[in-house]
């Protein structure tokens, strides 16, 4: 294939480019684009897949983006390609005025338009050259380190496989190869899972197998409904036949449970009979012993009556002595009253005088007192004048001594202050000063001190006047002042002066002290008490202490002093207090006689009242006794007794026998087999007719599936299962067949693959010593056709550690070859945008050397910025953009 | 005397898995159309009625229309039939015998021999049946009826009507029900029974040497392991004689064929045989074949078998007994015309047939090739 020119209109930036790759005539060649960056030379390389990629109606992202930003216009791309036997023009354009126009020229004319143009391109593609081959070898801008991915390619299998030497690989193979991998692809997913199809086959017969399970489910329940009513039909007489029996057993043990029912009447009756006779022997018994009882309490009363009346005669003994020891009781009691009475007076008197005597002493004592308080209250009342003369104390010495002071510091101040005037005379002379006259001697001098003004009237000479000037003046005010205030003072003290009022001072403290100590003597004396007071209690002692001494008529002579009848008083009360406890005693024998005596009356009191109840009891208890025995005489009542007694053995004897023969019947195993017949019968008489219930349900549901075909309903689901069965086996043999088919085709391709490494290396190898001039070059490939190693004069590195440079011309040394290969068979334009952008001059002198080589061989497409690169190029066209 | 038609297994209802749906409908009318044959069997003959020794229907569980359809049929035979309940239709609580349905649509000519009782068929003639009740009876029901009927009046021709395996057959001491052909011979000698019609058995066949048991075989072939099906049986019971004579009654044919193949050109035998079998229609076919074909050979038989299929009621490969290799040859991998890796990944998928003929996922990926590579043209 050739691209003869491209022509582009509103393409991405691009406004308009028309621009011619392969002059007319050339089949091949190198042609260099280049211009500057953005100048659209990538764009043209896009353009060609766009236009033969795109329909023109496409929606792609891609397709949309190429309208330019600025202007609501198509995009255009005009393709003049030649491939095969053809050679046409094609129009597309794209967004806006959609259209797509074939003009083919040869191998004959013909027009073509919209989808039907689009397909007509493809198709002459596909039949001319290997599509996928070409594009992957296109260098894209960005990619120049990468390597083609040309494995799966046809077109280069072909041209290896020839130059390999086997037999040509035509379409034929190559179809078959795609049917094989459709054909797998029909039955397994990529990774060679069950596809679609065979798991739904899968499933189909999972589900058939279900369906028929489920039926055959139904059948076998149906089935076992049916024999269920055969075996219930057989078993029905049986429960009919045990109902009966069941019946008729339960009717004899219900007779049986009659019978021991009227045993068990008999035996309450019996019990009954026992009862009764209980009582009858009860009350005989009762009546018999009531008699005894009776007896035996006249009896008791009898000798109680005997005991009482000899107690009564004990009781008038007893009593006459006790009456004798009370009197003799009384009269000591008597006696010691008298004496205590004595004592009692002995001590009273000795309290009396004892009390006179201290009275006594108190009066000389007061008396005493009374004469301390006469002599010191003499004495306040002249202290007391002295200190009411003196009126200095020591307050008012304390106020004078600063005002005297003051006095002193003014008199000071005024005569430093004050003009001094001296006058010395010569001779005796009078002077008036101020006023006054004054006489002088000779020599004496005069002085003065001008408080304010002074004036000497000088004889015969005139007046001399002293102005003191205003300072002096006003000391002189002070002055006089502070001694007005002190003079004053002394005035109301009393005392001319400071000295004197000293003096007066310290007279009046001694007074004072002198007062203090007198009445401490009298309030002494007083002790509390007033002046009258003691007067008082003095006339009251003398008026005692008097009427006593002529009072007192005891023939007992009355003590000297007080101490003496404090003694003779100790003495009387202990004498009193003997006596009063022999009188306490005395008092309490009496009361304890009396008391005797008075209880054995009450006793004996008691005793006749007894005896008279007694007495009464006998009497009644007797006369009870005959009137019962007129009734019943006691050898009836005991007859009685025992004839009760008789006839209550039998009774027990009697309830004996019923009862025995009531347990020989075996009651509770009467009833259990009662009770068990009705049941069983109950029982047979429920499974009978749950038997009928059952059997009735299980006809009407045999009749209703019996009629629902379900043989045929399972006959059709194991059809339906065998036909999913022999389904699923048939499609899984034709997958594994596909399987098979597959694996082994692409056993043998990846073997045939790896023979094509040979011819690939030998071109890459034979292009690659024109970059590695000098040294030895060898490549390894693998089975993906991608250089896998270098070899560099024997020494291998790995394509991914070789420089950038080396990458890149490796890179484009294998897409070089593999377009040379292909070049005789199908082959296509090399567009290569921008590369070798690593490597050094040399290397791209030798690449140059490579491209013409290739150019030779096809067309190779080369966009550049750095049109530099390819100058070594020989015999490129250059196309400039600008 | 007596002439009657005695026949057994009509088994209406019954399903082949193998027949498509069409063919399962011709199957089923054909069963229906045996039993008015039969009908006109006992009237060409002058027979005086008709006994059906057990399984007339397949099952007791099929359509009711099945039902329906074989009344309507039994009603088109002008003389009495006498329908007996074997181990398909035992005479059970399932029964269809004993369904509102047949109550409801049986013709009055249709009796069930449900009883042990001894059933007057005509002058002098009583049928003594011997009814399954259920699918598993626990004794020879032949003899147990035998043994409970009364003896015949003197003069009266009984005839027994019973159903199951004969010991003679199929001696299996396991089985209770199976009948003793010792007792029956006996029965027969001293006159208790004078014939006895048995059924279960469905290819027609005499039992033991009185010439008085008789298994009608079934009236229209049923499986393929038959050897004689599809007669009914005119019995004629006169003075003290027995003639009992087959009359063809069924249309239907289940043929088993076996083919041995050594070369591609055997594959023309299977095709000319297919085309000779008559009535293809009514002919259910199992083929099988030993040998070894070429990738062409194996495509021609497939080609044949399919176009054949068409044709049949139905054509099965048997494949149990199918063993057929599939060698490519020379031809074979020419006729594709590949080369490269292709043409190796033939030769070697031919190679592992070659060595192992059983290796049916190469001889399956050869033929797949073969079509692809055809189809590709």
């Amino acid at each position: 294939m050739r691209i003869r020119r491209i022509g582009l209109r509103n393409y991405r930036g691009v406004v308009e480019r028309d621009v011619t790759l392969l002059p007319a005539g050339s089949e091949t060649g190198v042609t260099v684009v280049e211009g500057a960056n953005e100048v659209g030379k990538t764009s043209l390389a896009d353009a060609i897949w766009h236009a033969l990629d795109f329909q023109d109606s496409s929606k792609a992202k891609e397709i949309a983006a190429l309208k330019p930003v600025d202007r609501d216009v198509g995009t255009e791309i005009t393709l003049e390609l030649e491939c095969g036997p053809y050679a046409f023009t094609y129009l597309k354009r794209f967004n806006k005025d959609r259209e797509t126009r074939l003009a083919i020229t040869a191998p004959r004319a013909e027009t073509l338009t919209g989808r039907e143009a689009h397909e007509r391109v493809r198709s002459m593609l596909d039949e001319s050259i290997d599509v996928p081959l070409w594009e992957a070898l296109r260098v894209r801008q960005g990619t120049a380190l990468s390597q083609a991915e040309v494995s799966e390619t046809r077109g280069l299998a072909r041209a290896l496989e020839s130059e390999a030497g086997a037999t040509a690989i035509g379409e034929r193979e190559a179809d078959l190869y795609e049917r094989v991998a459709t054909e797998f692809r029909a039955y397994f997913t990529q990774t060679g899972q069950d596809g679609k199809e065979l798991k739904a086959a899968r499933k189909a017969r999972e589900q058939a197998e279900e369906t028929l399970q489920e039926v055959e489910g139904q059948l076998a329940a149906l089935e076992e409904d049916i024999e269920r009513i055969d075996r219930l039909e057989r078993e029905l007489p049986t429960l009919r036949g045990r109902v009966v029996q069941c019946e008729r057993t339960a009717e004899e043990q219900t007779a049986e449970l009659t019978r021991v029912a009227r045993l068990e009447q008999d035996v309450q009756a019996c019990a009954h009979a026992v009862e009764a006779a209980d009582a009858t022997a009860e009350a005989a018994r009762e009546r018999h012993d009531a008699r005894l009882r009776l007896l035996a309490e006249v009896e008791e009363a009898q000798a109680d009556l005997a005991e009482l009346r000899q107690q009564v005669d004990d009781d008038q003994r007893h009593l006459a002595s006790a009456v004798d020891a009370h009197a003799s009781a009384q009269m000591r009691l008597e006696e010691a009253r008298v004496a205590a009475k004595a004592a009692d007076e002995v001590a009273v008197l000795c309290q009396e005088d004892l009390d006179h005597l201290r009275e006594a002493n108190e009066l000389a004592d007061l008396h005493a007192r009374q004469e301390r308080v006469a002599a010191s209250s003499e004495q306040i009342l002249e202290l007391q004048e002295r200190c009411d003369a003196n009126r200095v104390d020591q307050a008012v010495l304390e106020r004078l001594r600063p005002l005297h002071l003051e006095v002193e510091k003014t008199a000071a101040a005024l005569s430093a202050g004050s003009p001094r005037v001296r006058l010395d005379t010569d001779a005796d002379v009078t002077l008036e000063i101020d006023g006054a006259d004054v006489a002088v001697a000779a020599g004496e001098r005069v002085e003065h001190t001008v408080a304010s003004r002074w004036s000497a009237v000088l004889p015969g000479l005139g007046t001399v006047a002293v102005e003191a000037g205003q300072g002096a003046e006003t000391l002189a005010r002070e002055h006089s002042a502070t001694r007005r205030a002190l003079s004053e003072a002394l005035a109301e003290a009393g005392v001319s002066d400071l000295s004197e009022a000293e003096r007066a001072a310290e007279e009046r403290r001694d007074a004072e002290a002198a007062l203090a100590g007198a009445r401490g003597v009298r309030d002494h004396a007083l002790d509390g008490a007033s002046s009258n007071e003691i007067d008082e209690r003095i006339a009251l002692l003398e008026r005692r202490t008097a009427d006593y001494e002529t009072t007192r008529t005891s023939e007992l002579r009355l003590p000297a002093t007080a101490e003496d009848a404090a003694t003779s008083l100790e003495e009387a009360k202990e004498a009193a207090s003997l006596a009063a406890r022999a009188l306490a005693v005395a008092v309490g024998e009496e009361q304890a006689a009396r008391e005797r005596v008075q209880g054995l009356r009450d006793e004996g009191q008691d005793r006749l009242v007894r005896r008279e109840v007694v007495t009464d009891t006998v009497t009644r208890l007797s006369e009870r006794l005959a009137r019962e025995r007129q009734v019943t005489t006691d050898e009836d009542l005991l007859e009685a007794w025992e004839e009760a007694g008789y006839a209550r053995t039998a009774a027990y004897d009697r309830l004996a026998e019923a009862r025995k023969r009531l347990r020989d019947a075996d009651p509770e195993a009467v009833r259990a087999l009662a009770d068990n017949a009705v049941a069983s019968a109950e029982d047979a008489r429920r499974r009978l007719r749950e038997a009928d219930d059952d059997l009735r349900d299980l006809r009407a549901r045999v009749e209703v599936r019996g009629g629902e075909g379900l043989f045929d309903e399972r006959a059709r689901a194991q059809a339906a299962l065998d036909a999913a069965e022999a389904h699923d086996r048939r499609l899984r043999r034709r997958a594994e067949a596909a399987r098979t088919l597959k694996e082994t085709f692409d056993a043998h391709r990846d073997a045939s693959r790896r023979r094509y490494v040979g011819p690939l290396t030998e071109q890459i190898v034979k292009l690659g010593r024109l970059v590695n001039a000098g040294a030895v070059f060898d490549v390894e490939l693998d089975e993906d056709l991608r250089i896998h190693k270098r070899v560099l004069d024997g020494v291998p590195l790995d394509f991914d550690a070789l420089s950038a440079g080396a990458q890149e011309q490796l890179s484009l040394i294998g897409r070089v070859a593999c377009a040379t290969l292909v070049a005789d068979n199908g082959g296509a334009p090399l567009i290569i945008d921008d590369s070798l952008g690593y490597s050094d001059a040399d290397r791209l002198e030798a690449m140059g050397a490579v491209l013409r080589i290739a150019g030779q061989h096809c067309q190779i497409i080369v966009l550049t910025c750095y049109p530099d690169r390819y100058r070594h190029v020989g015999g490129a066209t250059t196309v400039s953009l600008t | 005397m007596v002439r009657f038609v005695h026949t057994a297994d009509w088994q209406l209802g019954l399903r082949r898995h193998f027949l498509d749906p069409d063919a399962q409908a011709r199957f089923t009318d054909a069963r229906l159309d045996a039993v008015r044959r039969i009908g006109e069997l006992a009237e060409r003959e002058g027979c005086a009625f008709v006994t059906v020794a057990g399984d007339v229907f397949e099952d007791n569980h099929v359509e009711r229309r099945v039902v329906w359809r074989a009344l309507e049929a039994m009603e088109s035979i002008p003389v009495p039939v006498y329908l007996l309940p074997g181990n398909h239709d035992p005479l059970n609580a399932g029964s269809i015998y004993r369904s509102g349905d047949f109550s409801t649509h049986a013709p009055a000519n249709v009796t069930v021999l449900d009883t042990w009782e001894p059933v007057p068929a005509g002058d002098g003639v009583e049928i003594l049946a011997a009814p399954w009740s259920s699918k598993r009876p626990l004794e020879d029901l032949c003899a147990a009826v035998i043994d409970g009927a009364s003896d015949p009046d003197p003069g009266t021709t009984r005839i027994l009507v019973a159903h199951g395996i004969v010991d003679t057959l199929s001696p299996d001491p396991m089985n209770p029900a199976q009948i003793a052909v010792e007792a029956l011979d006996r029965a027969l000698g001293d006159g208790r029974v004078q014939f006895v019609g048995l059924g279960d058995r469905h290819s027609t066949t005499e039992v033991g040497a009185s010439g008085r048991v008789w298994y009608a075989g079934a009236p229209e072939a049923t499986g393929f392991d038959e050897s004689d099906p599809g007669n009914a049986l005119v019995v004629d019971l006169h003075g003290g004689r027995c003639e009992v004579e087959a009359h063809r009654i069924g249309s239907w044919r289940f043929i088993d064929e076996g083919f041995a193949l050594d070369g591609d050109e055997d594959v023309d035998i299977v095709r000319d045989w297919l085309a000779r079998v008559p009535d293809p229609k009514r002919a259910i076919v199992r083929v099988s074949f030993v040998g070894t074909l070429s990738l062409r050979g194996r495509a021609a038989l497939d080609r044949i078998l399919d176009d054949a299929s068409e044709v049949f009621g139905a054509l099965q490969t048997w494949e149990r007994h199918t063993d057929l290799a599939v060698l490519a040859d020379d031809a074979d991998v020419t006729d594709l015309g590949l080369a490269g890796f292709a043409r190796d990944a033939v030769d070697a998928l031919s190679g592992r047939v070659a060595e192992d003929p059983g290796d049916e996922a190469a001889g399956d990926a050869l033929r797949l090739l073969h079509r692809l590579a055809g189809a590709g043209g």
